[in-house]
């Protein structure tokens, strides 16, 4: 585990864009190169009937990031704006880092995105932030380009749009530790059966080194899928899980943190998100509720 | 925690041989005759192209000559970070768990940097040098792995300033002995230069004032980082975007133009996040650089992302 020096980094609540619609069509030349790649990689196009349901925004997701920024009293003072994204962002403007920093208006931000690396992306801006010692807005986004690209074995994927600070100044979240194991070897038939295993394992290595009890800790279920979700219910006792059985990568996590605290009062003083990728690998991020009293358990 | 003397060890460069001619992509309609005959008056009339190979495999070639000079243990690389603007692969097939196999990168994390165009790798750049110099293990490294690789013909389009070309090239930083030490590196975005749309027309400006300004203050804020004068730097390699461009930030620094090397543009063309090593490995080819030599990499993306690294010849 990648131990965070306490008082050193904590974690916004995150905001959410949750208005989905069943069809919306991509005209940009990048879904057009995206097409071409998809067929050079022997991705069969198929002839899914249109689906209903509703997976999509009406929009790019990079262009719903100014009206998400609106609703937040986030910090204006940033140094970095990172963008998380497993699926490539098919976008007509100039690139989606640059569309968002522009419509927010951030003046002498950096702005850049992290990304091939599944839904793992976000410890990559941890790691940075980390690294730099700065404060960074963090934009998880996810953008399905067509009915085809939803289907997975798992949950089906949507898009998302997340949005969230990482900053030395005290938050209502503080980040205490986090991790990530990629996969070994070539893909193969295991993976999905790994992907559970090496979660369980990312988590009892949490657990232990933070000298936390399962019953302390509220394990925020990525939504991959039932297996996955089965394993986690299995181990650990207190697991929360989304209703709407929806993958949304990279951004997944961060809309189970908002609606886990959307509801009643939460006596847990610890929350640990998980991130499953079924391609990349496995990650995590502990965090410590502020709002609850410190038991000094670490 | 070892915060200096982090550099570029060693570099990797994969050309293909074959070359694409400009009037094939004339007679498909990407180049208009005007374009193509300005071009040709720039003596650009082909750049190197990728029939044969996929992606992972231009990208192994690259990687192959790392690890061939036996200089370089996997198991000391904690990250492979690869800059690049085209996308040449799905994002669900994983490309570097195929590298991590094939090279025992057991514990490297690897990821793509994006955003800033054709200025991405000088921020992976930026990304590797700081995470390693945050890092517990002063032996660790990085690879920089950049690849970039046109699969539809209106991707070569340059208009009348370049032709795009297929290349994939890769550096190590680690602290290893002379290693050309990385005195600074940053990174900078105006957002009143981010362009509303993506350009793709010749009529287009590509040439904006604010672009100077924000190159000549990015440098010289490096400059100062390095503690390097202006007058002090040997050699600049900038991006093969636009020569007028270097030239033009060449005359508003007062600094002589033969000291911006912009001879890629011309013989390799612009490979977005390739060009700066394979303008580097040519100035060495070239004997531009000698031992203890300051030289600086630049590089100008469509939306105005400017990159700067002030290094040291090892």
């Amino acid at each position: 585990m990648q131990s965070v020096a306490r008082d050193s980094l904590y974690l916004s609540m995150p905001v959410t864009h949750r208005q989905y619609v069943a069809e919306r069509s991509l005209n940009s030349y990048e879904y057009k190169l995206y097409q071409h790649i998809r067929t050079l990689y022997g991705f069969d196009p198929g002839n899914h009937e249109p689906s209903l349901a509703p997976v999509f925004f009406h929009d790019e997701p990079c262009l719903l990031a100014e009206a998400l920024y609106e609703k937040t009293q986030f910090s204006t003072k940033v140094d970095y704006l990172l963008c998380c994204y497993k699926t490539y962002q098919l976008t007509k403007k100039v690139s989606a880092p640059l569309a968002i920093l522009k419509s927010l208006g951030l003046k002498n931000v950096q702005a850049f995105a992290l990304h091939n690396i599944g839904v793992l992306s976000p410890l990559m801006a941890i790691e940075w932030t980390l690294a730099t010692d700065s404060t960074a807005l963090v934009v998880c986004l996810e953008q399905i380009y067509d009915y085809q690209e939803s289907q997975t074995a798992g949950y089906p994927k949507a898009d998302a749009l997340a949005m969230f600070q990482l900053s030395s100044a005290p938050g209502p979240l503080e980040i205490c530790g986090y991790d990530w194991t990629l996969f070994p070897g070539l893909p193969g038939e295991d993976d999905e059966r790994q992907l559970s295993a090496l979660t369980c394992q990312l988590i009892e290595q949490q657990l232990q080194q933070s000298r936390l009890d399962r019953k302390e800790i509220t394990i925020i279920a990525h939504l991959h899928s039932d297996a996955f979700l089965y394993a986690l219910q299995r181990q650990f006792p207190h697991v929360y899980v989304r209703a709407d059985r929806y993958n949304l990568l990279t951004a997944d996590p961060f809309y189970s943190l908002e609606e886990y605290y959307g509801q009643e009062k939460k006596d847990k003083e610890y929350i640990l998100l998980t991130f499953a990728d079924q391609a990349a690998g496995v990650g995590c991020i502990l965090l410590r509720d502020c709002a609850v009293e410190r038991r000094e358990t670490r | 925690m070892n915060k200096i003397n982090y550099g570029i060890e060693q570099i990797a460069v994969y050309l293909p041989e074959q070359r694409e001619a400009g009037e094939r992509l004339l007679r498909a309609g990407v180049l208009s005759p005007k374009e193509w005959a300005e071009l040709q008056a720039q003596r650009i009339t082909s750049v190197p192209i990728e029939q044969e190979r996929s992606t992972l495999q231009i990208m192994e070639l690259t990687l192959d000559q790392l690890f061939a000079r036996g200089q370089l243990q996997p198991q000391k690389v904690k990250y492979m970070i690869a800059p690049y603007l085209y996308y040449s692969f799905p994002y669900s097939f994983d490309i570097f768990r195929y590298l991590r196999q094939r090279y025992e990168l057991t514990d490297t994390t690897c990821f793509a940097v994006q955003g800033l165009l054709c200025s991405d790798f000088l921020m992976g750049l930026q990304i590797a040098w700081k995470l390693l110099r945050n890092g517990r293990e002063a032996d660790s490294r990085a690879i920089i792995l950049s690849v970039e690789r046109c699969l539809l013909d209106d991707q070569r389009y340059g208009g009348s300033a370049f032709l795009t070309g297929d290349a994939s090239v890769a550096c190590v930083i680690g602290q290893g002995p002379q290693h050309d030490q990385i005195l600074a590196c940053k990174n900078h975005i105006d957002i009143r230069t981010i362009p509303a749309e993506k350009f793709r027309k010749k009529e287009d400006s590509i040439q904006d004032y604010a672009f100077f300004i924000n190159l000549a203050t990015t440098l010289h804020h490096s400059l100062r980082e390095a503690g390097v004068k202006l007058e002090d730097v040997k050699l600049f390699l900038p991006n093969n975007t636009t020569p007028s461009t270097w030239l033009g930030l060449a005359k508003l620094l007062r600094v002589p133009p033969s000291r911006f090397f912009t001879e890629g543009h011309q013989l390799i063309g612009h490979m977005n996040n390739c060009d700066l090593l394979l303008n580097y490995d040519l100035a060495c080819q070239r004997g531009l650089l000698a031992s203890g030599d300051v030289y600086v990499m630049l590089s100008l993306g469509n939306g105005g992302g400017v990159g700067c690294a002030v290094c040291r010849k090892g």
